[in-house]
């Protein structure tokens, strides 16, 4: 944890529930000048879903929903449209999921955000519905997921929220815990100095202990842990070999979705949509004669594991990609089970800290020694 | 203009024409795309070989080549040369190595012909995508940046500079003249060491070629031999800071030794018991008149303490022993009648005169005295210097001076100054010369060159051979007028798919991206790239290419090679 945690945080009433309290808090920060703007989760004005919101008006607020039962556009991609030509001194309060917080902190690493006044409020996360399943009916996934915020029950959410043990990280600035926290009650729990300092604009002090929330969370990942690891062994079966990893992404139909909502895919065209990639018709052909036949377009493995390659140290395992999947790829479970393989050899966690380098740029004199010579 | 690529096979002797089946490989390449010639020759890289390329070049027009023959590293110019000589540029041909990577290793010929069937045809087919590249010719800056401003690097700069080589004199203090300027009387002549710093200090200042610049430290090192980009950091009087972008084609770091300081010295007294001085402390009251001056001190009985942080450093300092002769004798001069012990535990006496000058300061009185280890105490009537003499007797001095020798250190910013040049430190945090015993002088790169105690502990007169020498090397190398080619198989990045990550800029080895935050993207200088291609490989953008190793390039090449 950042510096400046001591431990305590602040235990605030919420008699209506987590996002009506946050909203209090959010209200309250703005009066008192700790933020000038507010990028928050809104619920859009035909009511079927949920996007990033840029709100200046505070009287706005009472549409915010903090903790919105899906996630549409990644938090870090709101980010970083929002300081991508740097920064101007506004201060915002930005509040996310801890895996949106997490994806901001490596596109800083990145230089495509700026958070110099940016303070990041994340929260525990109970998981989000499929947004597809949303889409359907948004009816029903609003009443799955107050019943999963109420319950803490995952088992409606989307596979990869099952299996993330990060969904109670104190990513943010502050960090607000509900899990193993009184009914009526919320902990707002700081970190590092904008925490602190946000703390004490909204007239707070840290003054609770969070062990029983820490206790509560620590179990609850450690179960989500368990799951990950049968839901990967699963995976790693099917996914392996070049016909098992054709059989799993053989639903793909190119749309590139995955890489389009993906907020650690940061360059400004993608390769594998550029022009370097077309070859002529008898490169095809060449290829075609090797195994008899060729998929057209071709390049569709290449693109999933070019991508993989270039972004997997540093993914979060949000699930965008998987929600945009029309075809229903588990694109997020593979990506998020070669993530886990290769930031563990490199016992690189992306969205630790911003301090934290990215293992492609540096340079340990002793390492994989296995694999040479 | 439709391609001609011509295909030639070197049998380089028995030792391709023996291990492969040529014709068959001959056979397999002739129907390629724009193959128009498929040849082979006893060896290519000879008078008559060369005239067989030429001569089929003209004749059949070709306008690309491939050569099978050995590694590019023996002959790759040889035949970029013959492109040029027949009017091909040099960059639309690809020589593929079958000698090392095949016949050299590969003991089935008919695995070996199979191997060399798929590199014949990737490099064909590589070389339809070369595209033509012009050399460039950069006149080498004769310039030389010298770093430190003592004895070392004063007569570096000395000696190189003339009106068409100027020398920028980099000094972190306010003046020049190093450790030696403070010195007294120095072994083995007893002239001044001061007066010869001064001496060399006026010559450089009047040195019209010599730039001097003070208060300043080398900040930026990027480039090569020839061609280095370098900023100095100046500090102003109002405490900000100027920065001089200065170019120069070699450089000299002469940046010296600092004494040890703490610990060992504090356990033997210094800073918390009167009359222990360290021999710089004891120079500077020599030099002074404090001790032996008119109204000077003169102690009755002095105790030199050598080898004072020896074991913590690792080594021996090598002029400390000579200091300590030197200060004896004049100490013995100043102090009439003193008693004088030097307690050592190994004489460092190296060389011609070092010698006899000992035993002039122990025909002075000096005491010298081995011992294994020494304890300094205060108490009434003085200071006690108790010791052993190593065969389990020991021995209490009564004295009213101690002088601590302590080992010489690498000067604060050595780690620094070693990463920014790219110069590997020694275990003992010196910079470490490119060979001990043949290149003493010479760093681990290409054009930087150490004088002096840089890279140890050296005497003055070691310290001017040095300097002298590593002038030499830049005398003798760095010639103004002459021209170097830059490389020009070198990354350019393309900014409009460029995102400003600056994820080259930790890769590159030769710091030759920079960051430009207007544009929000980053630029390659071409004169410093080496086009080592690590920021190729880690743009996530492809916004980075390098010519001659492009995408399309490689994957043409791979695409046969794994056919």
């Amino acid at each position: 944890m950042k510096e400046g945690y001591k431990g305590l945080g602040v235990l605030m009433d919420a008699p209506d529930g987590p996002n009506a309290a946050i909203r209090e808090m959010l209200r309250k920060g703005h009066e008192r000048g700790a933020c000038d703007a507010i990028l928050v989760p809104m619920k859009v004005p035909s009511g079927d879903s949920y996007m990033h919101v840029l709100v200046d008006d505070v009287e706005m607020l009472d549409r915010a929903a903090p903790i919105s039962p899906v996630l549409t556009v990644q938090g870090a991609r709101a980010v970083t449209s929002l300081t991508r030509r740097g920064d101007e001194g506004v201060c915002i309060a930005a509040v996310m999921r801890p895996c949106e917080a997490e994806a901001v902190i490596e596109l800083r690493k990145l230089f495509q955000v700026d958070l110099e006044h940016i303070t990041i409020i994340t929260m525990d996360s109970p998981g989000t519905v499929p947004l597809q399943d949303f889409a359907r009916d948004p009816e029903e996934g609003e009443r799955v997921f107050a019943e999963a915020l109420a319950t803490w029950d995952d088992s409606a959410m989307r596979p990869i929220c099952q299996t993330c043990e990060k969904s109670n990280s104190a990513v943010g600035d502050l960090h607000l815990g509900l899990r193993g926290v009184q009914t009526g009650k919320v902990l707002l729990i700081p970190q590092g100095e904008k925490g602190l300092e946000a703390i004490a604009k909204l007239g707070l002090t840290p003054d609770h202990p969070i062990d029983e929330w820490k206790q509560a969370s620590d179990k609850a990942m450690a179960r989500k842990r368990g799951t990950r690891k049968a839901n990967h062994e699963d995976l790693r079966k099917r996914a392996s070999g070049l016909s098992g990893l054709l059989d799993l992404l053989g639903a793909c139909i190119n749309c590139h979705n995955c890489m389009r909502v993906c907020p650690i895919c940061y360059c400004k065209q993608c390769k594998f949509d550029s022009p370097e990639l077309r070859n002529t018709s008898s490169d095809y052909l060449d290829r075609a004669d090797r195994s008899g036949s060729l998929r057209m377009p071709s390049d569709m493995l290449l693109f999933h594991m070019g991508r993989m390659s270039h972004m997997v140290l540093s993914c979060v395992s949000c699930g965008a990609c998987e929600d945009a999947c029309p075809t229903g790829v588990p694109v997020a479970q593979l990506f998020s089970l070669v993530a886990h393989d290769a930031q563990e050899r490199f016992e690189y966690m992306p969205g630790r800290s911003s301090e934290e380098k990215r293992p492609l740029v540096t340079f340990e004199f002793e390492e994989f020694s296995e694999v040479e010579d | 203009m439709a391609r001609r690529i011509g295909f030639f096979i070197c049998e380089c002797g028995p030792n391709i024409g023996e291990n492969v089946d040529i014709d068959a490989v001959l056979n397999a390449v002739e129907d390629m795309d724009d193959v128009v010639l498929a040849a082979r020759f006893g060896l290519m890289c000879s008078g008559p070989g060369k005239d067989f390329l030429k001569a089929n070049i003209k004749t059949e027009k070709l306008t690309h080549l491939v050569v099978a023959a050995c590694s590019p590293k023996q002959h790759e110019l040889t035949f970029m040369e013959v492109c040029e000589d027949s009017g091909i540029n040099p960059f639309l041909f690809q020589l593929t190595n079958i000698r090392e990577q095949v016949a050299w290793v590969t003991k089935d010929k008919e695995e070996a012909t199979e191997k060399t069937i798929r590199l014949a045809k990737a490099a064909i087919r590589r070389v339809r995508y070369h595209d033509p590249l012009s050399k460039t010719a950069l006149a080498v800056n004769a310039d030389v940046l010298v770093i430190g401003g003592g004895v070392a690097g004063m007569a570096a700069a000395l000696r190189l500079a003339s009106p068409e080589r100027r020398v920028h004199l980099v000094e972190r203090s306010s003046s020049l003249g190093g450790r030696v300027v403070a010195q007294g009387p120095i072994y083995p002549t007893m002239a001044s060491g001061g007066e010869m710093a001064t001496a060399m200090v006026d010559l450089v200042e009047g040195n019209d070629w010599i730039v001097v610049h003070r208060y300043s430290e080398v900040s930026v090192v990027v480039g090569f031999f020839g061609n280095f980009e370098v900023v100095v950091t100046g500090e102003l009087e109002d405490g900000g800071t100027l920065e001089t972008k200065v170019n120069v084609g070699a450089g000299v770091v002469a940046t010296g030794a600092e004494v040890l300081e703490g610990k060992p010295l504090e356990d033997l007294g210094h800073g918390s018991i009167d009359g222990v001085v360290s021999s710089a402390e004891l120079e500077a009251m020599l030099a002074d008149g404090s001790i032996g001056g008119k109204g000077g001190k003169a102690p009755k009985s002095v105790a030199f303490v050598q080898c004072v942080g020896r074991d913590e450093v690792g080594y021996c300092s090598e002029i400390c022993c000579m200091n300590s002769a030197k200060q004896a004798r004049l100490l013995l001069e100043a102090a009439k009648g003193a008693k004088v012990h030097i307690l050592y535990r190994d004489l460092c006496v190296p060389g011609r005169d070092q010698q006899a000058f000992l035993e002039g300061a122990v025909k002075a009185g000096a005491n010298l005295v081995r011992t294994t280890s020494v304890e300094v105490g205060g108490s009434k009537g003085g200071i006690t210097v108790s010791h052993s003499l190593g065969d389990g007797k020991a021995e209490k001095l009564m004295v009213d001076m101690v002088v601590l020798s302590p080992a010489m250190v690498p000067p604060t910013g050595t780690e620094g100054m070693a990463e920014m040049l790219n110069v590997e430190l020694d275990p003992s945090g010196f910079l470490l010369e490119a060979h001990a015993k043949l290149e003493p002088m010479a760093a681990g790169i290409d054009g930087i060159y150490l004088a002096g105690s840089a890279s140890g502990p050296r005497s003055v007169s070691d310290s001017i051979v040095q300097a002298e020498a590593c002038a030499g090397r830049v005398l003798s190398s760095l010639i103004p007028g002459r021209t170097i080619e830059p490389e020009i198989r070198v990354s350019h990045i393309l900014e409009t798919l460029c995102t400003g990550c600056q994820t080259c800029l930790e890769v590159c080895c030769y710091g030759a991206i920079v960051y430009d935050p207007m544009k929000n993207v980053s630029h390659i200088n071409a004169a410093i790239c080496r086009g080592c291609g690590n920021c190729v490989a880690a743009c996530p953008s492809n916004a980075i290419s390098l010519y001659h190793f492009t995408y399309k390039q490689l994957y043409q090449e791979i695409v046969e090679a794994i056919r």
